[in-house]
Parts: C-alpha cells; sequence; structure tokens
C-alpha cells in the first residue's frame, strides 16, 4: 500500500514548519511565531483532516471537530504556554502535535463536513476573535510573554487586526460581487448593488 | 443529538484544559504563574559568590539571619531598571535597618567599574544596599533559572527581562515577588 500523498505532504508541511532551520527561525519573533509557524503546523494538520473526510460523510461530528480545533488553539495561544514551550522541548513537541492533530486535523475534517451555514459561523467567530485578541495586544502595555520583546506583541496585535480586518474586506467584496452578479442575472440589465433585492444577495444587509 | 452530544462533550473537554493550563483562570502568563509557584512553595537560591561594586567578594549565604530585598538588572539599563531603582531608593529609605537590598547584574559585561556607575547614579552604599555580578557564568545561570528570570536581548545591545522585587527572608528561601510599583506590599511582608 501507498502512502497518500496528501496526508505526506500535511505530514511534511507541519515538520517543515516546526523542526530546524525553519522552526526555530520562525519562533524567534512573536508575529512570526503565532502567524507564521502556528498557521502551518495547522495547515499540515488540515490537509490531512480534509482527506480523511473526503469519502466519508458524518455531518454530526462538523460542529464538535471545528470546536475542538478552536479549544486546542487558544490553549497554545495563552502566554504562558507559549513561553512553556520555548522553555521547554518536551512542551515545545506537545504543542506541534497538538497544533497538528488537535487543531489541524479536526479543522480539516470539520470544515469539510460542515454545511454553508456551520462554515459561516465559524468564519465569523474567528474573525472576531482574532479581531479582539489584537486589540486586546495593542491596548496591554505589559510583555505576557518572558520569551518576547513588547514591541513584537504590538507589531502581533496590529497583524491581527489587520488580518481580521483582510477577511472582513474580503467578504464585503464577495458580496457586492455576488449582489452585482445576482441583479444582472435576474434583471437582464446591470443595477447598482443597493439597489438589488436583499433576498439575491448571498449576505444578509451589509450596508 | 449526537452532533450536541460530541460538542458538549468537546465543550468540556476543552474548559478543562484551559482550566489545568492557566491554574483555575489564575494565571495566563508565565509571570503570574512564576509568582503563584513561588509564594506556594518557596525555594533556597543557589550559594553564588557575589562581586560587589566595590571590588569584594560576598557569598549570598552570608545575608541570611535578615531579610533581603533583591533586583536582577543591568548596569546600561536605559528604562525598567529606572522603576526598580525608584523602588529600591523607596524601600532603602523606610525599610527596618536590619534589612539588605541587592541589586543582582546578570549582564556578564558588567565589571566592577560598571557596577560602580549602577552603584553611583542609584545612590546604592554596601552594605545596604549593594550591586554585585556573578562572575562564574555556571552559578549565575542557576541563580537566574532558579528566581525564573528570563532575560533575552533587545536588539540594541541591551536586555529586555521581566523585572520584579524579589523577598528573601531571613532563612534564605525565595518567598515572593513583586512588581517594581509595589514597595507597600512587600514591606507588608
Amino acid at each position: 500500500m501507498r502512502a497518500d500523498p496528501v496526508i505526506v505532504a500535511g505530514l511534511a508541511l507541519a515538520a517543515l514548519a516546526a523542526l530546524p532551520p525553519v522552526g526555530p527561525l520562525l519562533e524567534a519573533r512573536l508575529p512570526s511565531h503565532i502567524l507564521g509557524q502556528y498557521p502551518l503546523i495547522v495547515a499540515g494538520g488540515a490537509l490531512i483532516g480534509a482527506r480523511l473526510a473526503r469519502d466519508r460523510v458524518a455531518a454530526w461530528s462538523a460542529a464538535p471537530a471545528l470546536l475542538a480545533a478552536a479549544l486546542a488553539l487558544s490553549f497554545w495561544l495563552l502566554p504562558c504556554w507559549i513561553d512553556a514551550s520555548l522553555a521547554d522541548p518536551a512542551v515545545r513537541a506537545a504543542r506541534v502535535a497538538s497544533l497538528s492533530l488537535l487543531t489541524g486535523l479536526p479543522l480539516g475534517w470539520g470544515w469539510t463536513q460542515a454545511g454553508p451555514l456551520l462554515r459561516g459561523f465559524f468564519v465569523v467567530k474567528a474573525t472576531a476573535m482574532l479581531a479582539v485578541m489584537g486589540w486586546l495586544l495593542l491596548a496591554v502595555p505589559a510583555r505576557l510573554c518572558n520569551a518576547h520583546l513588547l514591541s513584537d506583541q504590538r507589531l502581533l496585535g496590529i497583524g491581527m487586526v489587520g488580518l481580521a480586518m483582510a477577511v472582513i474586506g474580503l467578504a464585503l467584496l464577495r458580496a457586492c460581487v455576488g449582489a452585482f452578479r445576482a441583479t444582472g442575472i435576474a434583471g437582464g440589465t446591470r443595477h447598482a448593488p443597493t439597489s438589488g433585492s436583499p433576498s439575491q444577495a448571498p449576505m444578509p444587509d451589509f450596508r | 443529538m449526537r452532533a450536541a452530544l460530541a460538542t458538549v462533550a468537546v465543550a468540556a473537554i476543552g474548559a478543562a484544559a484551559l482550566s489545568w493550563g492557566t491554574d483555575q483562570g489564575a494565571a495566563l502568563t508565565s509571570e503570574a504563574a512564576r509568582r503563584l509557584d513561588i509564594a506556594a512553595t518557596p525555594r533556597f537560591l543557589p550559594d553564588v559568590t557575589l562581586h560587589d561594586q566595590t571590588g569584594g567578594a560576598v557569598a549570598l549565604s552570608a545575608y541570611r539571619g535578615a531579610p533581603l530585598v533583591l533586583e536582577f538588572v543591568y548596569a546600561t539599563c536605559p528604562d525598567i531598571c529606572l522603576a526598580l531603582r525608584t523602588a529600591f531608593e523607596r524601600l532603602d529609605a523606610t525599610m527596618p535597618a536590619g534589612a539588605r537590598l541587592l541589586s543582582v547584574s546578570f549582564d556578564p559585561r558588567d565589571d566592577t567599574e560598571r557596577l560602580g556607575w549602577f552603584a553611583d547614579r542609584h545612590g546604592a552604599g554596601a552594605p545596604r544596599w549593594r550591586v554585585a555580578g556573578v562572575a562564574d557564568a555556571l552559578s549565575r545561570n542557576a541563580l537566574l533559572e532558579r528566581a525564573g528570570v528570563v532575560v533575552i536581548p533587545d536588539g540594541m545591545g541591551g536586555y529586555v527581562h521581566n523585572a520584579g522585587l524579589y523577598l528573601v527572608d531571613a532563612e534564605g528561601r525565595l518567598t515572593a515577588v513583586f512588581d517594581p510599583e509595589d514597595t507597600e506590599g512587600l514591606r507588608a511582608c
């Protein structure tokens, strides 16, 4: 039996982000640690989870899987555990395993199993949390991680708020384009998005 | 039904893990966890040999018999050590006569001359307020690790470190860590 290439790619991606030479480089600064290494490890796990879910239907498992992913991720975003993982190799290994198998894998699995409503809910919640975390990082005057600089903490805050803004901007753009297309097809003529019927827009009132 | 049960189970496990990971919500940062840990289980510090601003050597164990307040600094620190300095000056003026103050430098570059600058700048006079370094790197690291001091380079030739006032009791045990601003809390101990 040959190894599935998607699963191999997922494992390789997580390993690449966690092990030297790339791992320590990403861990050296807080923004690249949280917005670089974490997403790469999670993406590695998510590839595996999505591959496993491809031929299996278990819609009931979508919500618990996505919740597990969110909770496992939030554990490793606690400042004390970010510090601990940098100070202790065993904790670091536990973090890599947990981010790939308890966050990434259920994320890929749950996302594949989830319907559009749950997906939307998940994205909205995640984006809101990202913005709140970024704002908190910018508001806190003290260092939260003993292993990272205050300026890096600010930078991470800006990065998180920026990322949340980008997601919101993208969603708005998609909604506008969708509304424009919907009205264009329905009316046969070009209308401004605001004149379109709200029921035809993929997103509710965004004005 | 299955989905709801599984979701509740995941939420319960997740909440338990987060609670465990934060000492029931008491410590979100490693600094808070460290202070809780020290207060709950006081520990002896390694008996290192200190070299002070006058060029003299003294063992940390020689301080036993009276309360001691420690701070960890480096001689060329431009910011956080100023807060510590204010705290130490206030303690110097208000602490009982027997109590001692000790500024320990974690910077290997701090020789007698640089410790002297720091002492002059802050009005520190031995033996009441000693400014000292630990020449031996192994002992220095052992002391920092035992006290939970984390020092990282700030990228501009200086350091960033978790600042605090470290209370060592008459038996030589580290019993509490306070914020530099919290001299009231420290005196109450």
